[in-house]
């Protein structure tokens, strides 16, 4: 009996602590998290239905007039298209890429620590230098491209990478695949560092060889890896903007237009806020189903613990 | 037999080293181009025949840099900009990531998940709001907002690493400390940070690098040199006044790059190693 009331009292003593404690710890992130992430977000959202601009501090609600005017006009469609393209190619090169590298710098090379430090660089470089640095690069008369490819004997003239319509898009996606591979890369790393060595152990004692090994124990056991860079490269190259804006700012004319230099052109360039802020909230609400999809599906929750 | 399988094996391992010789030499070509060219004299940069390594190397670039008024000013701003960041996000980080891995209570999952969704959130979609709040609260143009603005994605990378590395840690030993009377505070200062420290540095570091590298809130939410930091301050300058000064462009990279990439290089070993497992070994 008094063994009875004892284990009572402890778990009616540890009941509110087990509230109070998680939110007290938790309650620097997730305040933070409310004001500079959920709350903004809210607001982008709420601007998209008002026909706010930068200058006036006064607004009117007008429901969903933006959106009706963007679904109607054909410069949101064509940087939507865009940058589905953009993520597709994009992404699907930095996880190539990535994985590419990823495997070669897990075998057992001498300076394999020294060879990943190197392969991770352009992934700490800021996105301005890399843009800038490209820029540089692309230019037509002291640029390093040009002159190799002419002295290879691929071109004859130098190519304005930045101005022609048919190079742009290259130019755009060479230098983000450039910077996004390593943080692929690194992920790839983690992974094939947590698959057991044991399986392949198993596997070279029942005489697998090194392409079998990679086809049946390397790539199951990565699946997990390449769903989650999938997802993160989506996520990722959907909303990237810096160097696109860096190097071409959408153009030449709307040539490289994403949907995020779109409505920060509005925003800061054009000025209406409620028209630019649409368009940032269709960029939120794709990358939000897009999300909702991935934590829905059967492959994460088996993550979960 | 063996000597011949010998052979074979230091062939193979010949050409797999020449292999990410290669790879690399070929992706690091770009940053390799700009550090040669960072030593150039003016005459060397602006020739139809550029090589890779200058012929008579000078630090004139450099020089010219630090007697711009703006440019050590952008350095100490990113610096600082960057430091505070990455501190706060430590802190904030390291309670949350204790918690959502060691406790239990209803709601986790569902706060694990808003963690890790905010990361899909646009800057695009969040630079909107935080430019009119900066006007209003007249921030515009100074450190909190922009650190305020970089917390929004280097905190969250940050709470979803740190939880990841924590559950390599054993259960056993926090419960112990538990029953031992230690509160959550004592646990993560004597506890989980002597042993998880790598994974900690690791997320630290990640927040320092993504602050240094942040672009489009410096570019909209600053005005003046004042509290600008280094990248919205070169698209300022090189995309302005300085805009053909490719010597001046590849020096400022090299000394904005250098600092981050010997921090990185010390410790990515912890940065591969934390995310795989928490170093408990």
């Amino acid at each position: 009996m008094q063994i009875l009331i004892d284990t009572d009292s402890r778990k009616r003593r540890k009941a509110p602590g087990l509230f109070l404690l998680p939110g007290a710890l938790l309650a620097p992130t997730l305040i933070i998290v409310f004001v500079v992430l959920l709350y903004p977000a809210a607001c982008t959202i709420f601007f998209s239905l008002t026909d706010k601009t930068m200058a006036d501090t006064t607004y009117s609600f007008i429901g969903l007039k933006n959106y009706s005017n963007l679904f109607s006009d054909p410069k949101f469609w064509m940087a939507f298209q865009h940058s589905i393209i953009f993520t597709l190619v994009a992404g699907s090169l930095n996880i190539l890429l990535g994985f590419g590298t990823a495997l070669l710098v897990n075998r057992a090379i001498p300076f394999r620590g020294l060879f990943r430090s190197l392969l991770l660089i352009p992934w700490v470089m800021p996105h301005i230098v890399t843009g800038l640095m490209f820029r540089w690069l692309y230019n037509d008369f002291y640029g390093y491209l040009n002159y190799l490819l002419i002295h290879a004997g691929l071109i004859e003239k130098p190519i304005l990478f930045l101005v022609d319509r048919a190079f742009v898009w290259l130019a755009v996606i060479l230098p983000t695949v450039w910077y996004e591979y390593p943080f692929v890369m690194l992920m790839f790393l983690a992974a094939l560092q947590s698959i057991s060595p044991d399986l392949y152990r198993a596997a070279k004692v029942d005489g697998a060889n090194a392409f079998q090994q990679f086809l049946h124990i390397t790539l199951p056991c990565l699946k997990q890896a390449f769903l989650l860079n999938g997802l993160l490269q989506i996520i990722f190259m959907f909303k990237s903007f810096n160097l696109v804006w860096i190097l071409t700012q959408g153009g030449p004319g709307d040539r490289t237009e994403l949907l995020s230099t779109l409505a920060y052109r509005h925003v800061f360039e054009g000025f209406s806020t409620g028209y630019g802020s649409a368009v940032a909230t269709v960029i939120f609400l794709v990358l939000f189903a897009v999300s909702i999809v991935y934590l829905a599906s059967p492959a994460i929750r088996s993550e979960e613990p | 037999m063996t000597s011949y399988r010998r052979m074979i094996q230091i062939l193979t391992q010949v050409l797999l080293f020449c292999g990410v010789l290669g790879v690399t030499v070929l992706l690091l070509f770009p940053a390799i181009v700009a550090f040669g060219t960072s030593f150039k004299p003016m005459g060397e940069i602006f020739t139809q025949t550029p090589t890779i390594f200058p012929h008579e190397p000078t630090l004139a670039a450099y020089k010219k840099i630090f007697c711009m008024p703006e440019f050590p000013r952008f350095l100490l701003n990113s610096f600082i900009i960057s430091g505070l960041t990455a501190l706060i996000v430590i802190i904030a980080a390291l309670l949350a990531a204790y918690t959502l891995t060691f406790t239990r209570f209803p709601g986790k999952k569902f706060i694990r998940q808003m963690i890790l969704m905010t990361y899909m959130f646009p800057a695009v979609t969040l630079v909107i709001p935080l430019y009119f709040f900066a006007h209003r609260l007249d921030l515009l143009d100074s450190y909190q907002i922009l650190i305020f603005a970089d917390l929004s994605f280097a905190l969250p990378i940050a709470v979803w690493l740190m939880a990841g590395y924590f559950e390599k840690f054993p259960l056993e030993l926090v419960k112990a400390a538990r029953v031992d009377g230690c509160n959550p505070l004592q646990i993560i200062r004597h506890i989980i940070i002597p042993v998880m420290k790598p994974g900690i540095t690791a997320a630290g570091i990640f927040s320092f690098i993504l602050a240094w590298s942040e672009y489009l809130f410096s570019l909209t939410l600053t005005l003046t040199d004042e509290s600008r930091t280094i990248s919205a301050g070169m698209h300022y300058c090189l995309m302005g006044n300085y805009r053909t000064d490719y010597g001046l462009l590849t020096a400022a990279s090299t000394i904005i790059v250098i600092p981050v990439v010997i921090l990185f290089a010390l410790l990515q070993k912890f940065i591969v190693g934390g995310l795989t497992e928490g170093s408990l070994k």
